[in-house]
C-alpha cells in the first residue's frame, strides 16, 4: 500500500476503549490524516458500514471473534463496500493462528499492545486509499 | 523557589471552580481513565488532574501519588494555570523557579513537569492535566498534541460535555 488516506478520506475506527478511540480520532482529524468515524464495537461498525461508505478501517480484534467476523464479511463482499477495502488491526497479542487469519483477511498492518496513540496515527497515515469513495 | 503566582482574575477563577461542585468529591472513572491512559501513553510515573483552590492544589484524579493535595504555593500547576498553553519544566533541578522546591528536593522528587491548563467554556482556568517524571524528559510536537487532546477530554468532562453513559 503506497497511497494514504487523504484528509477527505473517511476511516472507520473500531475501538472499545473511549480515551484511546477519542484521542486518536480527534488527532487524526486535526492532523488532516482522515475523517475518522468512531465505532465502539464490531456490531456498531457493522451498522455504520451499511449506512456510510469508508475508505479504510482500523479494527480492534476482540476475544469473542466479532471483529474477525466483521472483516470476513467485508472480504466476502457481504457489505456495500469493495471487498478490497484497506483494513488494519490492533490486538492484545498475536499467535500463529491469528497471524494466519490476518493474512487470509489481507490485513495490511497489525499493531500489538501496548498501543500508543502515536503508533495508531502512523497506521492511519500509512493506510492506503488511492481513491476516496463517493460519500454514502 | 518562586511561589505560584496568583492571577489577577483569581476570585473569578475560584468562583468558577466552586460552581463545578467537584472539590473534595470521590474519584470518578471518567477522570481516572484519562490520567491512567496518560501515564501509560507517556510512560510517566505520575499523572494528575489538579484543581487549584485558594490555598491548595487538590487532585481529582491521580496516578503515582499517595497524597490528595499539596499547598498551592509549592505547586507547579499553580504556575501552569497562568498561561493558556502547555507549561513545561524539562529539569526542575536546573530551573531557578523550582530547584529548591520541596517537591523537587523531596518526594516525589520532580524533575520533569508538563501541565496542560484546564479552561472552562467561560475562559477561566481551574487546574491542569499534568504529567511528572523523576528524570529529565523532552516532549516533541506529537507528545504536545496528544497531551493537548487528553486535556480537551478532561475539560469536556468538567464542562459536562463528556461521553454520555460512562463508556469504557
Amino acid at each position: 500500500m503506497t497511497a494514504r488516506v487523504t484528509p477527505s478520506g473517511r476511516l472507520l475506527l473500531v475501538e472499545p476503549q473511549f480515551v484511546l478511540r477519542r484521542t486518536v480520532s480527534m488527532l487524526a482529524r486535526d492532523m488532516g490524516l482522515a475523517d475518522v468515524q468512531e465505532a465502539t464495537s464490531p456490531a456498531v461498525a457493522g451498522r455504520l458500514l451499511g449506512e456510510r461508505r469508508f475508505d479504510a478501517l482500523l479494527v480492534a480484534v476482540d476475544d469473542d471473534g466479532e471483529a474477525l467476523e466483521l472483516m470476513r464479511r467485508l472480504r466476502a463482499g457481504e457489505t456495500p463496500h469493495p471487498a478490497d477495502v484497506p483494513i488494519a488491526a490492533t490486538a492484545a497479542s498475536c499467535d500463529v493462528e491469528l497471524a494466519l487469519r490476518m493474512r487470509e483477511l489481507d490485513v495490511c498492518r497489525l499493531l500489538l499492545k501496548p498501543f500508543k496513540v502515536r503508533g495508531m496515527l502512523e497506521v492511519i497515515s500509512a493506510l492506503g486509499a488511492p481513491e476516496p469513495l463517493a460519500r454514502g | 523557589m518562586l511561589p505560584a503566582p496568583i492571577p489577577a482574575n483569581d476570585e473569578d477563577r475560584l468562583r468558577a471552580l466552586r460552581e463545578l461542585l467537584i472539590l473534595d468529591t470521590p474519584p470518578e472513572k471518567r477522570f481516572d481513565r484519562i490520567v491512567e491512559f496518560a501515564a501509560s501513553e507517556f510512560d510517566v510515573p505520575i499523572a494528575l488532574i489538579s484543581l487549584i483552590d485558594r490555598d491548595r492544589q487538590w487532585f481529582k484524579a491521580r496516578v503515582g501519588l499517595d497524597v490528595c493535595e499539596t499547598s498551592r504555593e509549592i505547586s507547579f500547576c499553580g504556575h501552569a494555570i497562568l498561561q493558556p498553553d502547555l507549561f513545561e519544566v524539562l529539569d526542575a533541578t536546573r530551573d531557578a523557579r523550582f530547584a529548591d522546591n520541596p517537591l523537587v528536593v523531596g518526594a516525589p522528587f520532580i524533575r520533569f513537569y508538563i501541565g496542560a491548563p484546564l479552561q472552562l467554556p467561560n475562559g477561566l482556568t481551574v487546574g491542569t492535566l499534568c504529567l511528572i517524571d523523576t528524570r529529565p524528559r523532552e516532549f516533541d510536537a506529537m507528545d504536545h498534541a496528544i497531551l493537548g487532546t487528553l486535556r480537551d477530554l478532561v475539560a469536556a468532562e468538567l464542562a459536562g460535555q463528556g461521553e454520555p453513559g460512562g463508556a469504557p
